[in-house]
């Protein structure tokens, strides 16, 4: 089950992915349609290479990247929604938002059943302390008369 | 024996890494045999397209 608390991993690799092609587009002038390999970008962030090829249709279908394969030498080229998107830190964003949802939605959940539960044990102390009081008025009339 | 390439991406950004596989084949003495090309709209709206390119490289 996904941990409500924790900013899910595939924000966070679409992110990495994103930070390899955008440093390589910056150190190589800005040159567009840069070609970076699966293996380098797996390299250089530790994601496993499973992990990138199931991540970055995601960033594909945002046209933040073009990718390529030929023959099982996979290959990505950042573009300019994808440079935008990893300058903004969209991902990181997006994964913080998910998450404060997935907090709140628990909240939503979770803080009128302790309100319903800390009425109960109200309510069933009160009743011990009216049996109380009453025992208590029963005894003092009794020393009165 | 087939061999298998494909781009994939906005349809506005593909030129250059189709140019660049295309090259690639034909550097290593690959034949194209056929290109198939399907395309989809993304959420955002994005159409995106993926070619995919069957050729044969020829045994040296």
């Amino acid at each position: 089950m996904k941990n409500p608390f924790s900013v899910d991993k595939s924000y966070k690799i679409r992110h990495k992915i994103l930070g390899v092609l955008h440093d390589d587009w910056e150190i190589h002038n800005h040159e567009e349609n840069r070609i970076v390999g699966s293996i380098k970008i797996a390299n250089e962030t530790n994601i496993p290479i499973g992990d990138i090829h199931r991540w970055q249709y995601l960033l594909v279908e945002k046209g933040e990247i073009v990718i390529s394969d030929n023959d099982g030498q996979s290959m990505m080229s950042i573009q300019q929604v994808g440079i935008s998107a990893f300058v903004d830190k969209r991902y990181i964003k997006e994964g913080i938002k998910d998450t404060l949802d997935g907090v709140y939605a628990w909240a939503r959940i979770l803080i009128p059943l302790g309100a319903l539960i800390l009425s109960v044990i109200n309510f069933s102390s009160n009743r011990n302390l009216d049996s109380k009081i009453k025992g208590l008025e029963t005894k003092i009339n009794q020393i009165k008369k | 024996m087939y061999k298998l390439a494909y781009v994939s991406g906005n349809n506005m950004d593909i030129a250059s890494s189709l140019r660049h596989t295309i090259d690639d084949i034909n550097g290593s003495g690959g034949i194209i045999v056929q290109i198939v090309q399907s395309q989809s709209t993304s959420s955002n709206g994005f159409t995106i397209v993926t070619v995919t390119i069957i050729y044969t490289v020829q045994p040296r």
